[in-house]
């Protein structure tokens, strides 16, 4: 294809972008869509790679994709707490947790009436942990719905480690992120 | 068998099952998570979602099964399947299920029942492939050997970065660590 091809990389265990040129015939109109958005790479002098200790609470009902998701950040050093119930979720969240995923896409279980419930039982702003929805819906009903009801964040499964880390960082330094849906 | 011979049929097996998209870079991230502090993670997964998925394909039998179906218990079962395939990167499974949910909106119970067993068959290919990958992986680290990474290109998102002289530049997001240069070449 007349190209050539280089790799670019930060360094080791920090991933690495393949550039490659060719000549293609004709552009196809939908290979100017991003399907899937990703978060913009954070830097890697910018915010940690790792948080140690960091409390965070887990709320999926599906067994593998929670165990996936605790196995993401158990990898960032956080200290991690599952539970796989609406009821469960809100008995065991405390202050302590920083923050809290809750997976909003399983039908008959009302992630957002749990937001709603979370601003209830932690009335101080300061004390109350950073609630983020994970979901697999790639609409813009889903997205409003969790702002609505006073989510932090909204973030599309599924996850990548590179991801998680720029996800929990940013949800620290700004206790907000909705990514583009 | 030498050790360098185990890990390259593994790195070639590894790579026909992502060419027939039997998994998708999904998988690559669980192997990201085994470490020294979590050696049987992917092994745990995997054993994880074989035990429920089974369990999810008979009650799927059971609820079509019925006199009267109830497509909403139907589709619960199918979103719990989708989501666990979808985790651990069984990407023909997921995408059965899918089609599987589709059928389900409109209630019909002829093309819902087809998709049962378009799911089921794609799960027992994947849960043989998935079985055949471990036996190797254990057979590696039995012998003394280490699990190779593998790197692979994914055209996830495809940017525009931007008009150069000889034509468009994109960007490809590459998934996993680099283990040799000259793999670059055969993607």
């Amino acid at each position: 294809m007349e190209g050539h091809i280089w790799i670019e990389s930060e360094g080791l265990g920090k991933g690495s972008t393949a550039i490659f040129m060719v000549k293609i015939g004709s552009i196809p109109e939908r290979l100017n869509e991003s399907k899937l958005v990703f978060m913009p790479k954070v830097p890697p002098n910018h915010g940690p790679t790792a948080f140690p200790g960091l409390k965070v609470l887990v709320m999926d009902e599906n067994g593998v994709s929670r165990k996936v998701t605790k196995g993401h950040l158990v990898h960032l050093g956080c200290d991690v707490t599952m539970v796989s119930s609406s009821e469960e979720c809100l008995r065991v969240a405390s202050n302590e947790h920083k923050i809290v995923f809750m997976d909003v896409c399983t039908p008959g279980m009302d992630g957002y009436e749990i937001a709603i419930c979370m601003h209830e039982k932690f009335t101080k702003r300061h004390e109350r942990p950073i609630i983020v929805a994970l979901t697999g819906n790639t609409d813009k009903v889903t997205k409003e719905s969790c702002m609505r009801v006073g989510m932090n964040g909204v973030i599309l499964k599924p996850v990548s480690l590179d991801k998680m880390r720029s996800v929990l960082s940013d949800l620290l330094e700004h206790r907000v992120l909705f990514e583009a849906i | 068998m030498e050790v360098v011979q185990m890990q390259r049929g593994l790195v070639d097996y590894t790579k026909t099952l992502f060419m027939e998209c039997f998994l998708d870079a999904q998988f690559l991230q669980l192997q990201q998570l085994q470490d020294e502090s979590n050696p049987d993670f992917v092994f745990e997964v995997v054993s994880l979602f074989f035990d429920d998925s089974e369990k999810l394909l008979n009650d799927l039998s059971m609820a079509l099964d019925q006199p009267s179906v109830d497509f909403k218990k139907v589709d619960a079962h199918v979103h719990q399947l989708k989501g666990s395939s979808s985790s651990i990167g069984a990407q023909r499974v997921k995408d059965a299920c899918v089609t599987f949910r589709n059928f389900c909106e409109e209630q019909n119970i002829e093309a819902t029942l087809r998709c049962l067993q378009q799911v089921k068959h794609e799960y027992y290919l994947v849960k043989n492939k998935l079985e055949t990958l471990l036996r190797l992986e254990q057979q590696i680290v039995a012998a003394g050997g280490s699990i190779p990474m593998i790197e692979m290109g994914f055209l996830k998102t495809i940017n525009m970065k931007g008009k150069h002289d000889s034509g468009v530049v994109y960007t490809v997001e590459t998934y996993g660590v680099f283990c040799d240069s000259t793999s670059i070449r055969s993607l």
